[in-house]
């Protein structure tokens, strides 16, 4: 399979994305934001991370090949930096999907935040399994850390947002 | 100092904080067991307060209308402490040409 070799960047791309964006989503529930500010910080902090990402990636694959002046060299590095790209804005859009709909239709915002974390739930699943296939290590311990990552990163941005949410209403 | 630009440069703070943590645990989860810096993170936590201050006094000084307020709130100074604090460390990245700065214990 010709995209089998892609995969650790599509691994590295999928965790940032959606580690990140689920930070942001978080922590602006935690501070209480609108979904409207929700919508337009997750946007905008997930193309210009990705595109910063994939830009970091690809200048970190020239700097290690030095030696490879070629086009080919060249060339599949800017495949791989397109791949986490692509990965870091397609995977790392699925926190914001629940709110999206919520553009549309009246929902509760508490209630799309818990869709949203349910659905980010089974990207990191997905993202460990494949990342066990690729470390060729325990898919179970792939997932559980995968997920656990997620978990970490969701509860430290609420637990930030909500805490200064406080701190300021009590100033 | 007025109560508000504490609280926006502590939010900015707090969004570097969380930057800082997110990140440590990215790496160390991710890839392999790596340091933790101190100064590293430190100086990520002071740039993310710096960007979410210099969010809120150019919104301020510049009578700009962003996400509809006239004003930053300390809410959405920490998410652009927060924002800004990691696309500033992948601009960092793209100048030094690594991967991640976290380095791994050895």
């Amino acid at each position: 399979m010709r995209f089998k070799k892609f995969l650790p960047e599509f691994v590295y791309g999928s965790i940032d994305g959606t580690v990140t964006t689920l930070a942001v989503v978080a922590g602006a529930m935690g501070a209480s934001l609108g979904l409207k500010i929700i919508i337009i910080m997750g946007l905008a902090n997930l193309v210009a991370d990705g595109f910063s990402m994939a830009m970091s990636n690809y200048a970190s694959l020239r700097s290690a090949d030095k030696d490879n002046k070629s086009k080919q060299g060249k060339k599949e590095a800017r495949k791989r930096a397109g791949i986490t790209f692509s990965s870091f804005l397609l995977i790392g859009f699925i926190p914001l999907v629940p709110f999206s709909f919520g553009l549309f239709k009246s929902i509760n915002l508490n209630l799309l935040f818990l869709i949203s974390i349910f659905c980010t739930g089974l990207a990191f699943m997905l993202i460990g399994l494949i990342k066990a296939k690729v470390n060729q290590t325990s898919i179970l311990t792939s997932i559980v850390k995968t997920l656990s990552l997620g978990a970490l990163a969701a509860g430290l941005a609420f637990g930030v947002g909500y805490g200064l949410e406080q701190l300021i209403q009590s100033l | 100092m007025d109560t508000y630009l504490i609280s926006i440069i502590t939010a900015g703070l707090a969004g570097g904080v969380l930057r800082g943590l997110v990140g440590y645990f990215k790496y160390h989860f991710s890839y392999r067991e790596v340091k933790f810096k101190p100064r590293y993170f430190l100086a990520l936590v002071g740039i993310s307060g710096l960007v979410g201050l210099l969010a809120a006094w150019i919104t301020d000084d510049l009578g700009l209308t962003l996400l509809g307020l006239n004003r930053i709130s300390p809410a959405i100074a920490l998410i652009i402490g927060y924002a800004g604090g990691d696309f500033i460390e992948n601009v960092f990245k793209i100048i030094t040409g690594k991967t991640s700065l976290y380095l791994p214990k050895n």
